[in-house]
């Protein structure tokens, strides 16, 4: 059972209640709730099937990376596939539902695929769906397109309105965690002006969690004092629910903001994409928590440490009533105390380390937890929610030696700096071996038009996952890019970060070490990808060495999560079945946005008239004012044709039809030959009709256009809407009208070739 | 996204705002020329991993082209010069020689 804690939740606010649905279940909210912790309170743990095999899975993570808990969420006539539960801030009178099953979340048929898994490894659809050749139209092709994809697309067009920002800074730092800010505070006190993006609604990261002491008082006090301080500096501007998308050359940055994404009654744009130049860009963008390798690590209720310490203590929400700890580090050693410490069972830490010792590792022995080392986990117990884990020893090969009945397992294995940033532009990375992490290479930085680095990493994305570091870290960055930019002021005394000591951490890439084949084929990597160590090693196996190689066999990382929280383990799992060392293998490459941003943002305000400029020719108000439809050629609009009979015939009406006279664009099903697959058109002056041109031209004239209008069901006399079918038929067939025609229509009483090539050497106005 | 600075009007511009022109100092071979020469002068280009210059159009401004040096490999921008020249003006060879101690103009041509 996942629930509401009476006491803690630092983010909520209890007095204003939030009202949503899930799958057409009324459930209840608070102010300051994402979606993920919304849903966890009210005990909803399955929250969507993966990709390949339809598995069951929950929410692993709390913020970005998250790669499993996707829906579909709509408002009003607003309609969003894909969208992340944790990053999704609760509203009222949201709805939201599951992805990616048939009939219902609890119950999918698409689940068989879990127990043919082992017929569907990697790559198996390359060997699979080549013969026999028919087969790949017929079958192959249709079955692959229905299951491709997982949220339903929108049906109605966008009704939000979207905007671009322009801006041009001396020091852009993206991330607003303590180094973010300590980056900034060194950079706005000397003067330089400064832009901070922060993607959630918080400021201070993971600070305001774990609680570390920054000059002396609380983090929570240090974050609202510097937050404070930034707001009254005239040159700082701080944006928050604003993501780092991308850097480019020569210090171009994208930003993306969500405006009223979480408040949609708000009057303004939905979202505002931001295109800043910067003279040096700060990227304090954090680290993301990696998921360990056992068999069953994505059953509902299998999370990262972090995660289900940020539910409790930002969120006021358990995600479970007894939670096992699976660590290979001292961090996840703060999620058994905060778990602990507001009421909750921890039955166990089991560590793959043989020897601990240390700061955190005493707390949480003198709060009564059991530590266990050199343990791993043999097997999760459960289906759709965990039921219990199977102990066996990290050195072994999974031989049960206990089993623990729990509802949640709470699982660190080291954390990887978020890089990205750095990456875009071609930043270079490092391996470290001791904190098993690649960081960013001081000396190979992204290059900017001056020959120097323009980007400078920061705080625990340039590897300093301890606070007194970070933060020192952050405000040496800021300072250094402020000094580059020609800032001269003084930048103050740097902030002090102290917490817990922590020991190292080892690297455990599979657990329990010696796995067979059954434990390997049920330990996920890429949750979203349905990508397991078992497949990564058939990769290389199969001679898919290079990781860009294995990647795309496998589709490791290749999710709409990027794999954030896959790819270190995907590549170590490959290297060592390469036998060769991590940074030999290398990482993929990293590329921009860092989460996916919307289409509608990008494409801003060029919406409908402000689309494309339209360009036109010194005779075009004549062309219109003689009737003349036009053809968009480019930017260009030439006349197609023009029209007259219905001025002959007495009918004023303007024609609807054809391309509108503002934007020169055709409303679809409106082109002369559109959807006929033959030309109605044959009469271009270089097409071979050309010499018979002047025998043809009256019927071809009068059938061509006869064939456009009846397209749209319009009567070739009085544009008034035709329900004659076989006048539809013989117009736009070309045959000869007048003798086959039921209606008997005429031909049009016109002496001059009425469009085209010809009008224009004729001028037909005159005639 | 490049930015490089006009040197017609003076002002630093985005890429979007250029039109790229490919390669510059390119010697026109005339009629005589021989066949080899004319291929060489016609299709022929450095496409270097590296220093390389190159010929922009300010599109969306002055209208008017202009030269810039550049390393393709790290973006790094030695500087823009006029187009009116039929070799790099020697402060901006002596720029890259400076950066790139392996390089020369003698041994670019």
């Amino acid at each position: 059972m996942s629930t509401r804690l009476a006491n803690t939740g630092r983010l909520l606010n209890r007095g204003e209640p939030r009202r949503f649905t899930f799958n057409g279940r009324k459930l209840n909210g608070y102010a300051g709730d994402t979606l993920a912790s919304a849903l966890l309170a009210n005990d909803q743990m399955l929250m969507g099937r993966s990709f390949k095999y339809h598995r069951p899975r929950g929410v692993v993570a709390s913020g970005a990376e998250e790669p499993n808990a996707l829906v579909n969420l709509a408002w009003g006539e607003t309609f969003e596939p894909n969208a992340r539960v944790t990053t999704t801030e609760l509203f009222d009178g949201l709805q939201a539902t599951s992805q990616n099953h048939w009939p219902s979340l609890d119950y999918d048929v698409g689940a068989i695929n879990t127990h043919l898994s082992r017929f569907l490894p990697a790559g198996f659809y390359y060997k699979m769906f080549i013969h026999p050749r028919p087969l790949w139209k017929h079958v192959y092709e249709p079955f692959i397109r229905k299951s491709a994809g997982l949220g339903a697309a929108p049906k109605d067009r966008n009704a939000d309105s979207y905007e671009h920002f322009h801006a041009s800074v001396d020091v852009l730092v993206v991330g607003g965690g303590i180094a973010g800010l300590a980056a900034a505070l060194a950079a706005g006190r000397q003067g330089a002006r400064v832009l901070v993006w922060e993607q959630t609604a918080h400021w201070g990261g993971r600070a305001g969690v774990d609680q570390p002491t920054v000059d002396d008082m609380p983090a929570v006090d240090w974050i609202a004092r510097t937050i404070a301080e930034l707001e009254a500096l005239p040159n700082v501007t701080l944006r928050n629910r604003c993501m780092g998308a991308g850097l480019y050359d020569h210090g171009y940055a994208l930003g993306f903001e969500r405006l009223t994404d979480h408040d949609p009654k708000k009057a303004g744009p939905k979202q505002r994409l931001w295109r800043v130049r910067a003279r040096r860009i700060i990227t304090a963008t954090g680290a993301i928590e990696r998921p360990l390798s056992f068999a069953g690590n994505d059953i509902p209720g299998v999370m990262l440490a972090s995660a289900v310490r940020d539910y409790v203590i930002d969120y006021g929400v358990s995600s479970g009533d007894r939670t096992v700890v699976v660590t290979t580090n001292d961090d996840a050693y703060r999620t058994a105390i905060a778990l602990k410490e507001a009421g909750l069972d921890v039955p166990c830490i089991l560590d793959a380390r043989t020897k601990v010792s240390g700061e955190l590792i005493d707390k949480a022995r003198n709060l009564g937890i059991r530590i266990e080392t050199g343990k791993a986990v043999a097997k999760v117990k459960g289906g759709k929610r965990v039921t219990g884990v199977a102990v066996c020893d990290q050195a072994g090969e999974g031989a049960v030696l206990e089993e623990i009945a729990c509802d949640c397992i709470a699982m660190s294995g080291g954390w990887s700096p978020v890089v990205h940033l750095w990456s875009h532009c071609g930043g270079k990375l490092n391996w470290d071996d001791a904190q098993a992490m690649f960081r960013p290479d001081p000396s190979r930085p992204p290059l900017g038009a001056d020959g120097q680095g323009f980007v400078h990493a920061a705080g625990t994305a340039n590897g300093h996952l301890h606070t007194a570091e970070a933060i020192a870290d952050g405000f040496a960055a800021g300072r250094d890019a402020a000094k580059a930019t020609g800032a001269t002021d003084d930048a103050g005394t740097p902030p002090l970060g102290t917490d817990a000591g922590e020991g190292a951490l080892a690297q455990v890439w599979m657990m329990p070490q010696g796995a067979g084949y059954a434990l390997r084929s049920k330990a996920w990597l890429d949750y979203q990808n349905d990508v397991k160590v078992s497949d990564v090693q058939l990769a290389a196996q199969e001679g898919y060495e290079s990781v860009e190689h294995a990647k795309r066999y496998t589709t490791l990382g290749m999710a709409t999560d990027q794999g954030k929280l896959s790819n270190i383990n995907g590549l170590a799992t490959l290297s060592h079945a390469l036998s060769a060392p991590i940074p030999s293998v290398g990482t993929t490459t990293f590329r921009p946005p860092y989460t996916p941003i919307s289409l509608a943002a990008i494409a801003g305000p060029a919406q409908f008239d402000l689309f494309q400029p339209v360009r036109k020719t010194p005779i075009s108000a004549w062309h219109e004012a003689n009737g003349a439809h036009f053809e968009p050629v480019g930017q260009w609009r030439r006349p197609y044709t023009f029209l007259r009979w219905t001025r002959i015939h007495g009918c004023v009406t303007p024609r609807r039809a054809g391309p509108s006279a503002s934007t020169g664009t055709w409303k679809s099903g409106c082109r002369p030959n559109g959807g006929t697959g033959r030309s109605t058109w044959p009469m271009s002056p270089n097409s071979s009709h050309r010499s018979r041109w002047s025998v043809r031209k009256r019927v071809m004239c009068w059938t061509s256009w006869a064939a456009w209008t009846c397209h749209q069901r319009r009567c070739p006399s009085c544009n008034g809407l035709m329900a004659h079918w076989a006048a539809l038929t013989c117009a736009s067939s070309g045959f000869p009208f007048r003798a086959s025609c039921p209606l008997k229509l005429p031909f049009p009483p016109v002496k001059a070739a009425p469009f085209g090539m010809r009008c224009w050497r004729r001028a037909p106005g005159s005639a | 996204m490049l930015m490089l600075h006009c040197p017609n009007c003076g002002r630093d511009v985005d890429e979007t705002d250029l039109h790229a022109g490919g390669e510059a100092h390119l010697r026109r071979e005339g009629a005589e020329a021989s066949a080899e020469a004319f291929e060489d002068y016609l299709f022929m280009r450095k496409n270097p991993k590296g220093v390389h210059f190159e010929r922009w159009h300010h599109t969306f401004g002055c209208g008017k082209w202009f030269h810039a040096a550049r390393d393709t490999a790290t973006l790094e921008v030695f500087g823009t010069y006029s187009a009116q020249t039929s070799e790099p003006p020697k402060e901006i060879i002596d720029r890259i020689a400076e950066k790139r101690p392996n390089w020369s103009w003698e041994s670019d041509t």
